[in-house]
């Protein structure tokens, strides 16, 4: 399976949003690089793009760094990443916002389509050929992928306590209206930016009137746009105050509103967004609802264009690393081993990921979890559900119990570590106990 | 007759008394619409009462009731009761096998709440029932909706109710243009969480509170409410705790979905493919009527015969005649067409697109389109009527032209060579000044002589009956019988422009009828005035805590059937009067500005209680009119209008839509206008500013059309 029509850009600058979020245990490594279980993030991002069968041979994936993170990044990916992706880096020396990005790499691009994947994104590869058929077959300007929530686990009789929205969470949730046969997406509203209520505006029910507002679908920062739509950045950056400055805040929005006939719009749609050989099978086809009829078949004149939600329905593991908690999260998933993507370490039979120069008694380790090179742990230690990167040394009666370590990290006999995160060359003296911290150097 | 009721026939019958209480199935009919919508026919006759295809509506409901095994249904009947007792006594519904039909009277009854308090008190409603208005026409499984309506009371005995609405396009023929409904509930569970119906506003909220409880909202714009609700008792006792409970729709639903005391949840359940409509103005009996005659309603069709006492048959092209009708020589009747017996059409006649009653005589080349002429109607030769309902009785006489839209009401001369304007209303009530009915406001009438001017042998009864009146309530302006695309094109391009159009309009013609109301001098309203007055004056002195002094007025408000805009009107005054220690007329302005800012914020909760966004341009008016009487105050007019502003009594909309009424009003000589520029400049350029603020983060394109409005 190959992906020769869609060009792939990573965006893993500081800035991009959801990233940087994880502070303390980011401000000394690279985003991209923070170790789920003992392997960067970005290496799960290039292994999907591989397994997805995306051809990279001519147009190879363009990765936005930070001019801070350019070299450790770079270094991973040209001197120990071994896998087929090539690999082109954009560097950014001051802080853009993500549309001001694309439109710096507009030259780079030079497919049908193109994806845009926030760095923060480990996902399977199951659904991207679902997703990407949807968008050549609706002629769809922007699909967007989904992850509904996790399936609630039955606890006994008792009545499912209503998920209340925190602050914290507030910053990922998103107002999403899809419609309700099509799966277009009408509306994706931020709720950062939404203060009492949210206002529909009639003439969007009149052409969308069976929606389903949802807050617990996320919004996993996985794009596919249209080329076009750089044309459209490109006529906005003409401008003497461009309107678009962010994908998710500015450019989504405006193009989901496009999906209106009659509107008056602020920028015009580049003749390129409309297929010019459109024929009348396929407008037939994508009729979506009775109540548009007029507007599809005309959709020429009209000047509308779609853009569609995938839903993640079951066919794959989908996490965005954007915070400490999902961080902690997705290192249990991975050394649980039972997903698509396994820790660097070989497999033991009991379920844990050892590495063969670690010095290591395998009696000490408990299942679902990884050790890393040459890392040594003491007589009487017990590891527990936990991630323990390269070189570290542990000393002598030590517990570790549900943590994440990484590496050249020092822990001296008799220390206590639970539900903790130590990042690298931390060194915690003897006989210290250390329950739900986060060290860092 | 439906399987239903031959079962019926068979164990209904004799057991019937046997029976408990609890196994019966129960509906509520409310004979009443509570509203003007088909006035000046409602005057003389009620709504339910009205042919729709010649067949009275209240027949196609109760049809519908006992097709789905209800066995007793109580109707209710508030204006022209006796007329509706009278026709149940004299059709087959007085004694039909298996169904009971039984009349309940609320001659004092103003509103829906009112008819519910009614039932409740007669203690009739054992168990589940259904709710139904009287011009309902249907073809659905009930059985399924009650079904569904257990099942979820069995889930949670909090689910009192549940409405049935049709999915249908937003400009689907049979919604009504008040029917502007949006509304949310939950995709799973089918439980209503929000409910908006404003037609006039282009926008629809949901609070982002309503997430906290249901993190997926289904919206649907694309539903009717077909007026069938199946309520469990609990929907009458609420009826009759609440007694300001008005509409069922605006007041029972809005306050039951923001309620966080009451736990009570409402459903809904949506049709497809199966037919339920409300006849609810003219629109949507020109589209009902349409949909009868193409069938959509099976059984309840014309050549169905289901009253037993009609003879119809199907032709081609969607004509229906009865027996003995004398399509005399070469007379065209055309498609979607229904003739009634004993009707005779001349020679040279065009009839199509419409329904003749019974007992009609039409005359030689008459052209009739789209019209709907009831029973014992006279149309003389060469006459035109195109889209409009001619009432039973009505005399039309020769070369007269009817225009679109007319509606000529019972027993109507309309002499010779006449034309009538499009839209006229054409009654023969007249005003009667001893009439209780207060609603009745001689402004209504204008006297129109439609008599023959020169040839006054021709009829022999006394002249003067035959003066008609012209009927001229502004706000019915647009009339729903055309079709949309006769209507004018206006209608199909939806733009938000034309959106805004109608708004003013409705602003307008609104506040015309509130000056009417209060312009005539009627006892209720002065008492009330007074008496409202006298509360708060009290509240004043003896400090009251304002939640008593609403509940007050509220009673009264409900006791003299007064709207939000009359105790506002009732309020101000008293909050402006002052105190007895300083005298009018050695304040000084400032004083006087100090002292209104003072009462009006300090009852601004009172004041914002009963505003409401449709007659807050109203309450402006009345200011000024309060202004005007007294002198004193035409100084500080912008100062109270300012106060009320900043109290959120009154939104900055109303105040730019008085200030363009004003503007356009050329009798005024803007003398508070002039008072209020400053204010009104002021309050511009902060909108436009936090329009600015709009744009920046926000893509939305109203913002520009608002602006350049």
């Amino acid at each position: 399976m190959t992906q020769t029509q869609f060009q792939v850009v990573i965006l893993a600058t500081d800035k991009a949003s959801g990233n940087s979020k994880l502070s303390p245990i980011d401000d000394t490594i690279p985003h991209s690089l923070l170790p789920i279980a003992n392997r960067p993030l970005i290496s799960y991002q290039l292994e999907f793009l591989e397994k997805a069968g995306f051809e990279t041979k001519t147009e190879p994936v363009i990765i936005v760094v930070n001019e801070t993170s350019q070299e450790k990044i770079r270094q991973y990916v040209s001197e120990i990443y071994k896998g087929k992706i090539e690999v082109e880096f954009f560097v950014l020396k001051d802080q853009l916002g993500t549309c001001e990005i694309l439109y710096r790499i507009r030259d780079k691009i030079r497919l049908e389509y193109f994806i845009v994947l926030n760095a923060n994104l480990v996902l399977e590869d199951t659904f991207i050929r679902q997703m990407a058929d949807l968008h050549r077959k609706e002629e769809s300007s922007l699909t967007v992928l989904l992850k509904p929530p996790a399936p609630k686990v039955e606890q006994g009789k008792g009545k499912a306590v209503p998920e209340t929205l925190t602050k914290q969470d507030n910053l990922f949730t998103d107002y999403i209206a899809l419609e309700e046969k099509s799966q277009k997406i009408v509306m994706m509203e931020p709720a950062t930016e939404v203060e009492e209520e949210l206002n529909f505006n009639k003439s969007l029910l009149k052409y969308f009137p069976n929606l389903t507002i949802y807050t617990n679908l996320q919004d996993t920062q996985l794009y596919i746009f249209s080329r076009w739509v750089l044309d459209l950045i490109v006529e906005d950056q003409k401008e003497k105050y461009p309107l678009f400055f962010d994908i998710k805040k500015h450019l989504i929005p405006y193009l989901l509103s496009c999906q209106i006939p009659n509107i008056k719009r602020k920028r015009p749609l580049p003749s390129s967004a409309f297929n010019q050989d459109q024929t009348l099978s396929q407008t037939m086809s994508s009729t979506t609802s009775p109540f548009d009829q007029f507007s599809e078949l005309n959709g020429q004149k009209n000047k509308t264009i779609k853009c569609f939600a995938h839903l993640l329905k079951n066919e794959g593991y989908c996490m965005n690393v954007n915070t400490i908690k999902n961080f902690q999260q997705i290192n249990r998933d991975i050394a649980k081993g039972d997903l698509q993507y396994l820790p660097n370490e070989p497999k033991s039979e009991k379920n844990y990921f050892i590495d063969p120069t670690a010095n290591v008694v395998p009696t000490q380790v408990g299942p679902q979890c990884v050790i890393g090179t040459s890392t040594t742990l003491g007589a009487k230690c017990s590891v527990k559900v936990s991630i323990i990167g390269k070189h570290c040394k542990i000393g002598d009666g030590v517990r570790i119990e549900n943590s994440i370590i990484m590496d050249h990290v020092i822990i001296e006999d008799r220390c206590v570590v639970n539900s903790s995160i130590i990042c690298n060359d931390v060194n915690i003296k003897a006989g210290s106990s250390t329950v739900g911290q986060y060290l860092t150097k | 007759m439906s399987k239903n009721d031959k079962k019926n026939k068979q164990s209904g019958q004799s057991n019937m008394d046997q029976l408990k209480s609890e196994d019966i199935l129960q509906a509520v009919v409310l004979g009443d619409s509570f509203d003007r919508k088909f006035a000046p026919i409602t005057l003389e006759k009620p709504r339910t009462l009205l042919p729709l295809v010649n067949i009275p509506l209240l027949d196609y409901t109760l049809e519908f009731l006992a097709a789905s095994g209800v066995q007793q249904i109580f109707v209710f009947c508030c204006a022209h009761a006796s007329q509706i007792k009278e026709y149940i006594q004299s059709s087959r519904w007085h004694d039909l096998p298996g169904v009971q039909v039984i009349c309940m009277t609320g001659s004092d009854c103003r509103t829906t709440g009112d008819a519910l308090r009614g039932v409740y008190n007669a203690q009739v409603i054992q168990s589940d029932f259904i709710l139904i208005t009287g011009d309902v026409v249907s073809n659905m499984n009930l059985q399924k909706a009650l079904q569904i309506h257990k099942d979820r009371r069995e889930l949670d005995k909090n689910n009192i109710m549940t409405m049935v609405y049709k999915q249908a396009s937003p400009t689907h023929r049979t919604r009504s243009k008040q029917d502007d409904t949006v509304i949310g509930c939950n995709r799973d569970t089918m439980q209503l969480v929000c409910y908006d119906n404003s037609p006039s506003k282009k926008r629809s909220e949901i609070s982002v509170e309503l997430f906290k409880k249901h993190p997926s909202i289904q919206l649907r714009y694309d539903l009717i409410d077909c007026h069938i609700d199946i309520c469990s008792p609990e929907v009458l006792a609420l009826f009759n705790d609440n007694f300001d409970f008005a509409d069922i729709r605006k007041d029972f639903i809005h306050d039951i979905l923001s309620s966080d005391l009451l736990d009570y949840k409402l459903s809904a359940y949506v049709l497809q493919g199966e037919y339920a409509a409300r006849v609810k103005d003219l629109r949507t009996y020109h589209s009902v009527s349409k949909d009868i005659i193409h069938r959509w309603t099976f059984p309840m069709v014309p050549d169905n015969n289901f009253m037993c006492n009609s003879s119809y048959s199907l032709s081609r092209q969607m004509i229906y005649k009865e027996k003995n009708v004398k399509l005399l020589g070469d007379c065209l009747i055309s498609e979607e067409t229904v003739i009634g017996t004993s009707t005779e059409i001349g020679a040279g006649s065009i009839v199509s697109h419409s329904t003749i009653g019974r007992n009609c005589i039409i005359g030689k080349n008459v052209k009739i389109n789209g019209s709907y002429i009831w029973d014992g109607v006279t149309i003389e030769d060469n006459a035109v009527i195109d889209h409009s309902i001619i009432c039973n009785g009505a005399t039309i006489k020769s070369s007269s032209i009817i225009g679109l839209g007319s509606i000529i009401g019972f027993n109507v001369y309309i002499g010779k060579s006449k034309s009538l304007e499009p839209f006229s209303k054409i009654t023969m009530v007249k005003y009667n000044e001893d009439e209780d009915d207060e609603e009745l406001l001689e402004d209504y009438f204008e006297k129109i002589d439609l008599t023959d001017n020169n040839d006054k042998d021709d009829n022999n009864n006394n002249n003067n009956s035959k003066f008609a009146n012209k009927w001229l309530m502004k706000n019915e302006l647009h009339n729903e019988l055309v079709p949309r695309n006769i209507n004018n094109s206006k209608d199909d391009n939806s733009d938000d422009d034309d959106d805004d159009n109608i708004e003013k309009n409705d602003g307008k013609s609104g506040c015309g009828n509130g000056k009417q109301n209060t312009d005539v001098i009627e006892p209720d309203s002065v008492k009330f005035h007074r008496e409202v007055g006298d509360t708060v004056r009290r509240g004043i002195i003896e400090k009251l805590s304002l939640e008593n002094i609403q509940l007050e007025i509220n009673g009264l408000k409900f006791a003299y059937d007064r709207d939000g805009l009359d105790c506002l009107t009732s309020v101000l005054p008293v909050l402006l009067e002052l105190p007895s220690t300083s005298d009018i007329n050695t304040i000084t302005p400032k004083e006087l500005q100090q002292f209104i800012a003072g009462r009006i914020t300090s009852f601004s909760p009172l004041l914002v209680k009963f505003s409401s966004e449709d007659s807050m341009v109203d309450f402006i008016f009345k200011i000024q009119d309060f202004c005007d009487e007294n002198e004193k105050f035409k100084v500080v007019f912008q100062p109270i209008l300012h106060q009320l502003y900043e109290n959120d009594v009154i939104t900055e909309e109303a105040i730019f839509e008085w200030a363009e009424e004003i503007e356009n009003d050329e009798e005024d000589d803007g003398f508070y206008l002039k008072k209020c520029k400053g204010f009104i400049d002021w309050l511009k350029s902060a909108e436009e500013e936090s329009d600015d603020d709009d744009d920046d983060d926000d893509d939305d394109d109203d913002d520009d059309s608002e602006e350049s409005d």
